[in-house]
């Protein structure tokens, strides 16, 4: 058999001021949790909108030294 | 939002109506009162009459020519009526707003019908006239309602504004897509796409489950808002990533571009819940 008390001030040791601050609860946070995602993402797109592609270019001059050379006709 | 609202609508309506619907004797309202208010005690004991469009026409007729409280309480009763069961919007809000206007309505049932009228437009879509009433009307209702209202009236400024970025920003992308296609250069931003996709998938699919999961973990939850900005957000990034490979390069240009992809994935998250769930923008004070 349980027997519930009533909660008297006394019994409050804390009070946490905040948005859900006395909740422990994950939904206390989920809307945290969205803006975290939507800001991940929002980095995510700008850094793939950004991102800068360089055109591969050969620089100096091919190695003659190392060319296969041509056989010689007889 | 139009049903939580609806929802403490009808709970404030419980909570307050005992006054008005409890039957009254006629010594309250003096002995001039005594016929009107049998007729209206009849009709509220009848479920019949108190919903009989011709009854409840003939009482708000009748109910002008009442004296004092019985005549506030007959038009509470043809509001509750109209505005519920019948569905004649126009006609209860005039009879609210008699409610309200009369000097012999007792303070707690005139903001009531005040509080009914605003949430009566805010259900009908009406939020500008809801927040000019809610202004106009700040006296009778509580300080937190009516910087609600407002908050509604501002909410959907917002959400305009991101459809319209969001709009833009395809535009743009359209745009500097359809110019390397002109000049050729599409397959650059195809390659792009290929090279993207496989991260975009990983991280639309992380947002999606985890947050999902953890949405969906505690008591009421739903994680429907985080399914769907995975879904919206990977569409995003890959268009992003396109436009981005065959863009201009110069420095402005690219940043100006991560500017706008940043905002159209805020403004896609943001259309998602006004849509879906408005109360996660309850908790930024939107």
């Amino acid at each position: 058999v349980s027997r519930e008390r009533p909660i008297e001030p006394e019994h409050v040791q804390r009070v946490r001021l905040g948005h859900g601050a006395n909740c422990s609860s994950i939904g206390s946070v989920i809307d945290t949790l969205f803006a975290t995602a939507a800001v991940g993402a929002a980095v995510f797109a700008a850094v793939a909108a950004a991102l800068k592609e360089e055109d591969v270019r050969v620089v100096g001059q091919p190695d003659r030294e190392r060319e296969p050379q041509q056989p010689r006709e007889p | 939002m139009r049903t939580s609202l609806v929802a403490l609508g009808a709970a404030v309506a419980v909570l307050l109506a005992a006054p008005w619907v409890c039957p009254r004797t006629a010594v309250a309202d003096g002995n001039d009162a005594s016929a009107p208010r049998a007729r209206l005690d009849a009709i509220r004991r009848d479920p019949l009459l108190a919903s009989d469009p011709a009854t409840l026409d003939a009482l708000a007729l009748e109910a002008d020519g009442w004296p004092g409280q019985v005549r506030v309480d007959a038009r509470m009763l043809v509001a509750e009526a109209w505005l519920g069961r019948l569905h004649r919007l126009t006609g209860g809000i005039v009879e609210l707003r008699k409610v309200v206007d009369d000097p012999e309505a007792d303070p707690v049932t005139s903001r009531f019908a005040e509080r009914q009228i605003v949430d009566v437009l805010v259900a009908e879509g009406r939020l500008d006239d809801a927040a000019a009433e809610a202004q106009e009307r700040a006296n009778r209702l509580d300080p937190r309602f009516v910087a609600q209202t407002r908050r509604l009236v501002r909410r959907r400024s917002i959400w305009r504004g991101a459809l319209m970025e969001l709009a833009g920003f395809a535009v743009l992308a359209a745009s500097g897509l359809g110019r390397a296609w002109g000049r050729g250069a599409l397959g650059k931003a195809l390659a792009a796409v290929r090279t993207a996709a496989p991260v975009a998938i990983l991280f639309a699919v992380y947002v999606a489950c985890a947050g999902g999961w953890l949405a969906s973990a505690y008591e009421s939850g739903n994680g429907a808002p985080f399914f769907l900005f995975g879904a919206a957000a990977f569409p995003l990034v890959l268009l992003a990533r396109a436009w981005g490979a065959v863009g201009s390069t110069t420095a402005p240009a690219r940043v100006l571009r991560a500017g706008v992809c940043a905002t159209s994935v805020l403004a896609a998250a943001f259309v998602l819940l006004y849509a879906i769930n408005p109360t996660y923008l309850e908790g930024f004070g939107l």
